[in-house]
C-alpha cells in the first residue's frame, strides 16, 4: 500500500484523481512517474476534497487552478501526515541529535557522528535515548554494536578482564561514509 | 493548538472571486482545518501520555511469586501455573555435540540442597551409578545430574518485559529455577534399554540408588515448578478497525515509519508482550492504566502474535510443602536514585530484607581495596543469573570498575537459600545502583 507521506518531495506534483479512472478504488496512490504523483482522495481525504471535486459551473473552464490547488492541499496533507507518527521518544532523539552535532558529547564524537549515514545515526539515538531513560544505569555498547555490525562477536576474558570484539568489517568503515 | 478558523474564512471572504468559488474554499478549508487539528490534537496526546508512562513507575503491580509443588495435586493450587509451558517449551538451546553424548531423563527433577552443594553435584563426569532390573537382570549404568536451564530460560522473557515497561524493582526471585536438573546417562548403546526403562517410569528415584551416591533427600522428583502468571496468546489488532476495539496504524514522523499497536481491556497487572522474534522491532510500550490501554510502538511491522502475560494476585503464606519465594516487598518503589549516605543505603537494604523467610541484608563495611580475609558470597554463573547481567562488563569495559569502591554486605537467614537470596539482593543492586561493587559476606 503507497501512502501520500510516502517519499515525500516537496518539487513532488501530487495530482489529484478528480475522475478516479487512474486509480484503484482502496489505493491511495496507484501510480507515481516521474515527478508526479496520482492520489485517490477516496480512501482518507473524501471530506477534504468531497467541495472541490463536485461539479461547479465555476471551475469549469479552470481546470488548471483545480490542479494548482489540489497539489498545495495534498503537500499540506502529506506534511501533515509525517508529522503524525511524532512521539516523545522521536522528540527525545531529535535532541540528541542535535546535542550530536552541536558538539555536546565531545568534538571527536561529533565527528565521527556527523560522518554516520543516517540508518548508523538511528541506530547510535535509539540506544542513547535508552540509556538516558535509565538516567545512566545501562550503557548499551554490547546492543549498539550488534545492531550496527550485526556479524560482530564480542568476547569477555574473565582472567583477564578484557574484551576482544570482532568485526567483520574494514575499521575504515567506522568513520568513512558509507552506504552500508 | 486550534488552527483559527475565522481568520480563514476573513480571507476567503475578502478574496475577490466568485461566490461560488468562495463557498468551496470555505467548505474545503473547514474540513482541512479539521484534519490538521484532529492530527495535532492527537499528537499533543500521545506525547503527554508517554512523557507520563516514562515517568510512572508499574513497579507495585509486579508481584512475582514461585513455588515447587507436587504434580500430584489436585483441585487448583490458588492462583499458580506451570512456569513451563507457559510461554514455550523447553527452551534450552540445543547443544548437538552435547547431546550426541549422552541421553536426557528429563521429568522436573529437583535438587533439596544449598546452591553451593548443588553446583558440587552437577558434574561434567558421571559419578553415579545407578542400578535397573530389567527382564531379572540386573544392568548397572552411570550417571550424572546436569543444569535443566529451561526454568532460567523462561524468567528471561520477564527481564525483557520489564525492561520496556520501566519495571524498577528485582523482577524476581526463584531458587528453585536454579536447583532443577536432569539427569544424564551415556548415549552408549548398551544403555538404550536403561534409558528406555527410565524414561517409562519417570518419578521413581529407586534405581538411581541415591543412598550409595549421598543423595538420599537431595533429589526431588514428581514436583512441579510454579509461578503467579498466566499467559495467553493474543492477535495483533487489526489495521484501523473503529475506534473503540483493538486496532493498529501507521503513523510516520518524517521518513521514519512508526507502526502502533493498541490492546484494549488489559488489567492493571497485565503486560502485551511481543513475540521474540520482534523483540529487536519494539521502540517503547505504553501502559495507560485510566484507559486499561497498552499500545505497542514498533520501528517495523510486527508479523507474530503477542503474549498477554498476567501477574495473578497470590497470598504469600506457605500452603504447601515448598515455601513461596516472591520479590513483594513492604514499598515496592525504590525511588532512591543515587546512594549518597549510608541511611540512604540502609533505606534500599531493609526494603530487599525478606523476614519471613529470615532473610536479612545489612550494610557491613565500604573499602576502596578489595578485602581477602572476609567469607565471600560466591556468584551464579553466568546461565543461572538472572536475566542478562550486564553492569561488571560494561564496567570493564570503560575501564571504569577498577576505580570503584568496593561495598560488602551481609547477608544471614536459612543456608539452604542464603546464596541464593545474596544473589538476588546483589544483582539488583549492581544494575540498580552500579556506582559500586557489591559484594556479599556471610
Amino acid at each position: 500500500m503507497d501512502y501520500l507521506w510516502r517519499n515525500y518531495d516537496s518539487q513532488k506534483f501530487y495530482k489529484l484523481d478528480s475522475s478516479f479512472k487512474n486509480s484503484s478504488p482502496s489505493l491511495e496512490i496507484s501510480l507515481r512517474k516521474d515527478d508526479i504523483a496520482i492520489v485517490n482522495p477516496l480512501p482518507r481525504f473524501t471530506d477534504i476534497f468531497d467541495e472541490l471535486l463536485s461539479p461547479c459551473d465555476s471551475w469549469k473552464y479552470q481546470e488548471s487552478d483545480v490542479k494548482a490547488l489540489s497539489n498545495c492541499l495534498l503537500h499540506f496533507l502529506a506534511r501533515l501526515d509525517r508529522l503524525s507518527g511524532m512521539s516523545a521518544s522521536a522528540l527525545h532523539e531529535e535532541k540528541l541529535d542535535q546535542d550530536l552535532l552541536n558538539g555536546c558529547f565531545g568534538e571527536s564524537a561529533k565527528k565521527i557522528y556527523d560522518n554516520l549515514n543516517s540508518e548508523r545515526k538511528q541506530l547510535i539515538l535509539e540506544f542513547l535515548r535508552r540509556q538516558e531513560s535509565t538516567n545512566g544505569r545501562r550503557l548499551y555498547f554490547r546492543e549498539v554494536l550488534r545492531a550496527i555490525y550485526p556479524k560482530s562477536s564480542i568476547y569477555f576474558y574473565h582472567a583477564e578482564n578484557e574484551f576482544l570484539i570482532c568485526l567483520p568489517q574494514k575499521k575504515m568503515n567506522l568513520i568513512a561514509k558509507s552506504s552500508n | 493548538m486550534k488552527t483559527d478558523l475565522t481568520e480563514l474564512q476573513n480571507i476567503i471572504e475578502k478574496a475577490n472571486i466568485p461566490i461560488d468559488q468562495k463557498k468551496m474554499l470555505s467548505e474545503t478549508f473547514n474540513a482541512l482545518l479539521a484534519r490538521n487539528d484532529s492530527v495535532l490534537e492527537e499528537i499533543r496526546n500521545r506525547v503527554l501520555k508517554e512523557n507520563k508512562n516514562l515517568r510512572m513507575d508499574f513497579s507495585d503491580k509486579w508481584n512475582i511469586a514461585t513455588t515447587l509443588i507436587s504434580t500430584h495435586i489436585s483441585g487448583g493450587v490458588r492462583g499458580f501455573r506451570r512456569m513451563i509451558g507457559n510461554f514455550q517449551e523447553s527452551k534450552d538451546e540445543e547443544n548437538f555435540l552435547g547431546n550426541s553424548q549422552c541421553i536426557n531423563i528429563e521429568n522436573n527433577y529437583f535438587l533439596n540442597c544449598s546452591c553451593e552443594n548443588a553446583s558440587e553435584i552437577c558434574t561434567d563426569k558421571y559419578p553415579y551409578t545407578g542400578c535397573v532390573n530389567l527382564q531379572g537382570e540386573d544392568v548397572k549404568f552411570n550417571y550424572r545430574l546436569a543444569y535443566d536451564l529451561s526454568y532460567t530460560e523462561a524468567e528471561r522473557i520477564l527481564f525483557y518485559i520489564a525492561d520496556i515497561y520501566h519495571i524498577a524493582r528485582p523482577i524476581i526471585f526463584s531458587p528453585y529455577s536454579r536447583r532443577a536438573v536432569k539427569i544424564q546417562i551415556p548415549n552408549q548403546d548398551q544403555y538404550a534399554r536403561v534409558a528406555d526403562f527410565l524414561n517409562d517410569n519417570p518419578e521413581t528415584l529407586v534405581p538411581y540408588c541415591l543412598e550409595q551416591n549421598q543423595l538420599d533427600g537431595k533429589l526431588l522428583s514428581g514436583k512441579q515448578l510454579m509461578w503467579n502468571i498466566r499467559t495467553e496468546s493474543v492477535s495483533l489488532p487489526e489495521y484501523e478497525i473503529a475506534n473503540d476495539q483493538n486496532r493498529s496504524y501507521f503513523a510516520p514522523y518524517g521518513d521514519r515509519e512508526i507502526y502502533r499497536y493498541e490492546f484494549k481491556n488489559i488489567d492493571d497487572n497485565a503486560f502485551i508482550c511481543p513475540d521474540i522474534s520482534d523483540f529487536a522491532k519494539i521502540i517503547a510500550a505504553e501502559k495507560d492504566l485510566d484507559r486499561r490501554q497498552i499500545t505497542l510502538i514498533a520501528k517495523e511491522r510486527l508479523l507474530e502474535p503477542c503474549e498477554l502475560v498476567q501477574i495473578i494476585r497470590t497470598d504469600s503464606k506457605n500452603i504447601y510443602d515448598f515455601p513461596i519465594f516472591s520479590n513483594s516487598t513492604s514499598d515496592s518503589r525504590f525511588s532512591k536514585e543515587r546512594l549518597r549516605t549510608e541511611g540512604d543505603l540502609e533505606f534500599v537494604l531493609h526494603k530487599l530484607s525478606m523476614p519471613e523467610h529470615g532473610f536479612i541484608c545489612q550494610f557491613y563495611r565500604l573499602n576502596l581495596t578489595e578485602k581477602s580475609d572476609l567469607k565471600i558470597v560466591p556468584r551464579y554463573s553466568h546461565e543461572l543469573t538472572y536475566g542478562e547481567s550486564y553492569i561488571p562488563h560494561e564496567q570493564y569495559l570503560y575501564e571504569k570498575r577498577h576505580a570503584l569502591p568496593f561495598c560488602y554486605i551481609k547477608f544471614s537467614g536459612d543456608e539452604k537459600f542464603l546464596t541464593d537470596y545474596a544473589n538476588y539482593v546483589l544483582l539488583f543492586l549492581e544494575n540498580r545502583y552500579p556506582d559500586f561493587r557489591w559484594i556479599g559476606v556471610i
